[in-house]
């Protein structure tokens, strides 16, 4: 069977079409959270999010309300915790994730419906992907470019510089939350299909890759979302090939081209 | 250099009354009061550790304070040059063009699309500092007095009333300190108070009107030649290596 013949069944298509949302919009958020030094939010709100599915699953029918619910009660108190305490930021997310970890895998083994397995949700797989997971993602994905078109004048300078964004009277509070906010909810809705152990890659390495190559803002932030559409179409395709699974597939591209990138930047002048 | 532009004392910008900033129950200045005029053009000095950047910053909004008022007049505009060392790293990608356009963010309406007359102001604000060269190139790769001039450019860009300007030249060579020094005495031309926080005192002989002296309490402000001629003073002028023929 061709790789391409896959494409006929409505599982892969779906699979592929959420893949690149994800892909995309982590490369979108994951561009202002990596250089506010903030990454790591993204790998805490991955383990909370693995908490708030177990919990839903166990007590309240996998409602994705719940799951969001728990995933926005997350990202504000760690924004806010982090805000705080910027000192520590590297401590909290560390011991928050763990907190996460440990709460959602007491529940989950709790869970009297054995068909759910701690695997499913670690690890993820994107070709189990429902219509409604695809149907969140797209309404998520307008919601995520709305915001960043809207507001992307104030997104890059409070990114760039904090006190000159408070002192030139930008709401940096809710800018910050609503990027957590919105980070939260792509981690709820991408780790069915790509895993709590890996979503947070999502979000890191577009920006980790594109960052030295080019020299303005806007450049990386499209760099960064071109990478990870093809990363991610290579990585969808190898898996489909090898029969591999899809989430670790993307990563190791992923990784892949990272390292590419120590070769590239010694050819590329920035100066 | 430019004549001098008084300070318009009935037009208070921001008035500090019985201002008092500590962390962990230790005041780092108390009960300070201090009034900024249009057309001010103030030198705060003092120690490292007597309170200058903190109250800098409580009157930016960026330090809780602990009591007291800091009111701003209204349709104040504050313009604000943060030391070099706090922004961006080497790796942080964005260009000298991208910084420069900060500066028009807080007089643009949401939302903030550049208009035209946005990059016609920018132009001549970006030919008058001479930085048309860096334009695309990463701010992060920047020299430190080259990015001492791009945040100056989008300080000016705000079309502030009052600068806060924090050590503005500690890491520039003389040239760079000259060019500063000129586009501060240009902003009083329209009556823009400035602020500079500095330990280069004498060098400001002639964009300087007022000192004040902060050791967690004022010990002086009032006129920058009563300053250097009070004999109480003279170790601390003497301190930053220069005599007072050059005030």
């Amino acid at each position: 069977m061709n790789i391409f013949d896959y494409f006929q069944f409505s599982f892969i298509q779906r699979g592929f079409i959420v893949g690149i949302i994800i892909a995309l919009l982590g490369a979108i958020l994951g561009h202002f959270l990596v250089l506010k030094k903030l990454a790591l939010i993204g790998h805490a709100l991955s383990h909370i999010a693995y908490m708030s599915i177990a919990i839903s699953i166990v007590f309240f029918q996998q409602s994705l309300w719940v799951n969001l619910m728990f995933a926005s009660i997350a990202a504000l108190l760690i924004e806010w915790l982090v805000r705080k305490n910027p000192q520590q930021s590297d401590v909290i997310i560390g011991v928050l994730s763990s907190i996460g970890v440990a709460i959602g895998t007491i529940v989950i083994t709790t869970n009297p419906n054995q068909n759910v397995t701690v695997e499913q949700f670690l690890f993820g797989s994107i070709l189990l992907l429902r219509h409604i997971d695809m149907m969140s993602i797209i309404v998520l994905g307008v919601l995520i470019v709305a915001f960043v078109i809207l507001f992307y004048e104030d997104l890059a300078t409070l990114t760039f510089d904090r006190d000159y964004s408070r002192v030139v009277g930008l709401k940096s509070y809710w800018l910050d939350a609503t990027l957590a906010l919105l980070a939260s909810w792509l981690i709820i809705l991408g780790i069915r299909g790509v895993g709590a152990l890996m979503i947070s890659s999502f979000i890191m390495f577009p920006t980790l890759i594109a960052s030295p190559l080019v020299k303005s803002f806007k450049g990386a932030l499209l760099l960064g979302t071109m990478v990870s559409l093809v990363v991610f179409v290579i990585g969808f395709l190898l898996s489909l090939g090898f029969d591999w699974p899809t989430g670790s597939t993307i990563i190791v591209v992923y990784g892949v081209v990272w390292m590419l990138t120590f070769f590239i930047q010694p050819l590329r002048r920035l100066r | 250099m430019k004549p001098s532009h008084p300070p318009l004392r009935n037009n208070p910008l921001i008035s500090i009354r019985n201002l008092t900033v500590g962390f962990d129950q230790t005041p780092v200045f108390e009960q300070l009061n201090l009034t900024f005029y249009q057309g001010d053009r103030v030198a705060l000095i003092g120690a490292n550790g007597s309170g200058k950047t903190t109250l800098l910053k409580t009157i930016l909004g960026l330090v809780e304070k602990s009591s007291g008022t800091v009111d701003i007049e209204k349709n104040v505009r504050i313009g604000y040059l943060p030391q070099v060392l706090q922004i961006a790293d080497r790796q942080f990608p964005m260009s000298v063009r991208e910084v420069i356009q900060q500066g028009l963010l807080s007089k643009r309406p949401f939302p903030r699309f550049i208009k035209n007359e946005d990059r016609i102001q920018m132009d001549i604000a970006i030919k008058k500092a001479g930085i048309e060269p860096l334009l695309d190139q990463r701010y992060g790769y920047l020299s430190m007095g080259q990015k001492q001039l791009v945040l100056f450019v989008r300080m000016l860009l705000q079309k502030p009333d009052i600068v806060f300007l924090d050590e503005p030249t500690s890491s520039l060579d003389v040239s760079r300190k000259d060019s500063i020094y000129q586009m501060l005495a240009e902003l009083t031309t329209n009556h823009v108070a400035y602020v500079i926080i500095t330990h280069d005192l004498p060098s400001f002989n002639e964009t300087i009107d007022r000192v004040i002296l902060l050791e967690h309490s004022i010990l002086f402000d009032g006129n920058h030649r009563e300053f250097c001629e009070n004999k109480a003073f003279s170790p601390f002028i003497h301190a930053h290596g220069h005599t007072h023929e050059h005030l």
